[in-house]
């Protein structure tokens, strides 16, 4: 924390604000940055400038698990992250890289929304960390330069660049492929020189990654549901009145429901501008085989964690 | 035999393990690299753990081999402006510095490090499970040998003994 | 406290370690400590700089610098440069000025190879002093065309100044740099010939003898493996064969292999080119991971955001910004290394030059340009020093015999700058772009 301006909100005023550091490694115009500036502007609004969240974005403090360990060490008081990134300290996120948990969008929210899930984001506090929302980020598929995936074997051989995650390498060399862990930047350049055959993400990186100009087949397999989780060190968390832990909580989720709106808006547009590239959208896929031969992975994390199995019943229970 | 043959020793045996383990790594990172290139193309399936091996090689390359720059006063510095001074500022510059490095690599490498290796050791990487507290080990560790080197060239800059061993780099 | 204030503790302390003679790397690491205590607790600063000079060199695409170093060094000892040496002499031999024209030529050959401009005017320049001198050249003329002609290898590929940019400026596209430095290196090369044929003509050096066909083509067929390790490692990064750490891991194997082959390498030798990499990775990678440190404070305090916004209420005319810029580096260049300078300065002039509307490859060829006259000016010029030392001459006598390839370079720097074209023509036809 720095050593300079308000140490708790208690003792915060509009000429001395509590400043809460907020890192994001997505770029500025990215609808889930755009939720987290509403968020800051909402935090400062309802505090009466008592509270100031200052947004680091872009990755200029670094890549998602330097940003955890300096949130661990408070050195930034809150962060946007990827949800299995926090498995490092809490393994129960393991859960949200597994496949296959949602059959739908409406599905994802309600379960997400759930008073069970909100409950499950806060009950870390003892691993240096809670976490005050979720962002989605849709759902995940695979993508082609020319081969459409409908059933799992259509992946065999495939070299398909995957997140740095173990769920993720884990779920894909279960389906046949193999799984090429690579920089996101380099994902372009290998897809368009054959280095690698396919990777899979939301369909937003057709457009604003372009990748839809070298790969052109999209299949629908929605294999994950990954969401963003924002946030906050538990040291920050103590600092804060119960009052205005509230308050923070409450714009964090605002922002949630106005970036899900804007989420499904830019899916829309991707989807378009991604037709217009001559990306083809296979959408006949056999969803249930693609479950069915990721299932041992799941069972696999379940007995491994206690804490995932947890989280498993608690989507299961949301589900209704 | 005397405290300089001594000293000379120390640091002729620290340079041949800092040399020998650096070299060692670099020769491995090259045909891992190769072998990548290798399960790729002839193989067909590409091997997923050279770059993460890769990536953790690195940093215990760079951290043994800086220290061994160190130990031999390789390290980049502009020197024109400090040796205009006077024979005896310039003595104190040149303590001043070795003793400001050995503060550096003992309060970052050695305390920060230990502090990084620490909060990291819970943190597993995606495809070979290793702890990065693991990794980060390597900061503490060249640190301390850091600080070794920078105690022989400090006894060095106060006796004024002449260095036994300078070796071109480019 | 503001990010100006944070930006005159950065860099006040930094200046005073850099001229105390404190090493860059620490002197980067100090300062950036120093400023970090100003607005954090002492243990999250410590934690903060530690973890940065970790993560920053945790990294798969750097390793193709020490790999690059680890085949330059290879090269230099194999007899690899000497054979390009004696493919250059054969071809520009009967050019007025031959041995100054061949020192350039050659100088493109390999330092487009090792990519390091030092061992290019290393290599070159003491395989070809004797002949020079035999020719009746003057040695601070040669030494001169040397030392002007070695940087072309920084922007020809493969080049470890560009993969560093790439590092630094967020993953630009090396390919795209790659493609981008041959048009400006080539045509440094030729501005260098041409004012050293203006030079050669007045002092009537002689031509070299007619090379016959037979021997020509032996010295050709014998340079032909070494020119091949350009196409097959330049060529398989640009097309995505290979990334570009695997392009240097295939260039260590084959100098190794050639080396072996041309039997010009003993188990000692390989020893010593070890040791000789493995010191210059230690220098190297401590820089970059010290500066990891520094970029990290100045994006917490806000530094480049300030120091853009100041600039650019202080000159509104993108020209007059530009030349601002190139004074900086110019100034920069003559008193630090290339990879420092890139490592310190790109984070702060890189969003500067994309307010501007510059694209990030454009800029970094500008950026390694000016840092390639930089390596040859006094007082600190890493490619000057070893260019008059191998040819036994005073750095006095060298200096005012570099003054118009000085000028010719600032014109080639001028150009590079204000016609975008010359760096991103090529990688654009190749659709490299982004
Ligand atoms: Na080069
Ligand atoms: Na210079």
């Amino acid at each position: 924390a720095p050593t300079s301006g308000a140490r708790t909100s208690v003792e915060a005023t509009p000429q001395n604000p509590l400043v809460l550091t907020l890192a994001n490694n997505l770029g500025d115009d990215h609808v889930t940055s755009q939720a987290l500036a509403s968020f800051a502007e909402d935090v400062e609004r309802r505090s009466g400038g008592r509270i100031v969240v200052k947004i680091y974005g872009n990755g200029q403090l670094g890549d998602e698990p330097d940003v955890l360990g300096q949130l661990h060490e408070g050195i930034v008081d809150m962060t946007r992250v990827s949800a299995p990134g926090l498995a490092t300290y809490d393994p129960g996120y393991h859960t949200f890289g597994l496949p296959y948990l949602f059959d739908s969008e409406r599905e994802f929210h309600e379960v997400m929304d759930s008073p069970e899930m909100a409950e499950y984001f806060r009950s870390t506090a003892d691993k240096g960390f809670l976490g005050l929302t979720y962002y989605s980020s849709g759902a995940r598929s695979f993508y082609t330069r020319g081969t459409p995936v409908r059933k799992p074997a259509d992946l065999r051989g495939l070299k398909l660049r995957v997140q740095d995650m173990r769920s993720q390498t884990d779920f894909v060399g279960a389906l046949g492929a193999a799984p090429v862990v690579m920089a996101f930047g380099d994902t372009y350049t290998s897809l368009q020189t054959g280095l690698i055959d396919g990777a899979e993400s939301n369909e937003t990186v057709l457009t604003d990654s372009a990748h839809g100009e070298v790969s052109k087949v999209f299949s629908m397999t929605e294999h994950t549901w990954i969401p963003d989780m924002l946030v906050i060190g538990t040291e920050t968390w103590d600092r804060l009145s119960p009052a205005d832990a509230k308050l923070l909580s409450e714009a964090a989720r605002a922002s949630t429901e106005r970036q899900k709106v804007a989420w499904a808006k830019r899916i829309e547009e991707s989807v378009a501008e991604a037709k217009e590239m001559g990306v083809r959208f296979v959408t006949d896929v056999d969803t249930e085989a693609f479950r069915k031969a990721t299932r041992p992975v799941v069972d696999r994390y379940a007995a491994q964690y206690p804490e995932v199995a947890q989280l498993l019943s608690v989507i299961e229970s949301g589900r209704n | 035999m005397t405290t300089r043959d001594r000293l000379n020793r120390v640091r002729r045996v620290l340079g041949g393990v800092l040399a020998a383990v650096a070299g060692t790594l670099l020769v491995l990172m090259t045909l891992l690299v190769l072998y990548q290139v290798f399960t790729r193309y002839v193989l067909g399936t590409p091997a997923a753990f050279t770059e993460e091996l890769v990536r953790y090689a690195l940093i215990w390359t760079s951290m043994i081999s800086a220290a061994y720059a160190f130990l031999h006063r390789k390290h980049m510095s502009l020197l024109f402006l400090r040796d205009k001074f006077a024979p005896p500022v310039q003595r104190g510059l040149i303590v001043g510095t070795d003793v400001l490095v050995l503060v550096f690599a003992v309060v970052v490498l050695v305390i920060g490090g230990t502090m990084l290796a620490l909060s990291a050791d819970t943190n597993y990487s995606a495809l070979l499970g290793v702890s990065r507290g693991l990794v980060y080990t390597i900061g503490p560790i060249a640190g301390v040998a850091i600080v070794f080197a920078q105690v022989l060239n400090i006894w060095e800059d106060l006796t004024g003994e002449v260095p036994i061993e300078t070796e071109g780099t480019d | 406290m503001g990010a100006l204030t944070a930006a005159a503790i950065l860099f006040g302390a930094f200046l005073i370690l850099l001229f105390s003679g404190v090493p860059i790397s620490v002197s980067l690491g100090v300062a950036s400590l120093v400023t970090a205590l100003m607005f954090l607790p002492w243990d999250d600063a410590t934690y903060i700089v530690g973890q940065q000079m970790n993560v920053g060199i945790e990294s798969f695409s750097l390793l193709a610098v020490p790999l690059f170093i680890f085949a330059g060094n290879i090269m230099n000892t194999g007899g690899i440069a000497r054979r390009l040496v004696d493919l250059a002499l054969v071809a520009v031999g009967r050019v007025p000025g031959a041995l100054a024209h061949t020192n350039v030529l050659a100088n493109t050959l390999f330092g487009s190879l090792s990519g390091s401009a030092v061992a290019s005017a290393a290599a070159v320049g003491s395989t070809l002093h004797d002949r020079q001198k035999e020719a009746g050249y003057d040695p601070a003329f040669g030494a001169a065309v040397n030392v002007a002609s070695a940087p072309t290898g920084l922007l020809i590929p493969p080049t470890t100044a560009a993969i560093v940019y790439s590092t630094v400026a967020g993953g630009v596209s090396v390919s795209a740099l790659f493609m981008a430095g041959y048009v400006p290196g080539i045509l440094m090369g030729l501005v260098i010939m041409t004012i050293a044929y203006v030079f050669t003509r007045r002092q009537r050096y002689p031509k070299l003898g007619r090379v016959g066909m037979a021997e020509a083509a032996r010295v050709l067929l014998r340079a032909v493996p070494g020119l091949l390790l350009i196409v097959v490692v330049v060529g398989g990064i640009v097309f995505g064969v290979f990334t570009a750490t695997e392009g240097a891991g295939i260039a260590v194997l084959y100098t190794l292999v050639l080396a072996l082959a041309y039997r010009s390498m003993s188990w000692r030798d390989l020893k010593e080119v070890v040791t000789r990499t493995v010191t210059a990775t230690g220098i190297v990678m401590f820089l970059i991971a010290a500066s990891a440190g520094m970029s990290w404070v100045m994006a917490y305090t806000g530094i480049p955001g300030a120091i853009t916004d100041t600039l650019l209420s202080v000159a509104d005319s993108k020209t007059v910004i530009l030349l601002l810029m190139l004074l900086v580096l110019l100034i920069v260049g003559t008193f630090m290394d290339i990879t420092p300078a890139i490592l310190i300065f790109t984070p702060i002039l890189l969003p500067i030059s994309e307010e501007l509307g510059m694209d990030p490859v454009h800029f970094g060829m500008v950026l390694i340009l000016a840092m390639c006259i930089g390596t040859m000016t006094p007082p600190v010029g890493s490619v000057l020093f070893v260019g008059t030392g191998v040819s036994g001459v005073s750095i006095e006598q060298v200096v005012p015999k570099l003054l118009p390839y000085f000028a010719g370079l600032i014109v080639v720097l001028l150009a590079v700058t204000f016609v975008p074209e010359l760096s991103l023509g090529l990688p654009g036809v190749m659709g490299l772009l982004e």
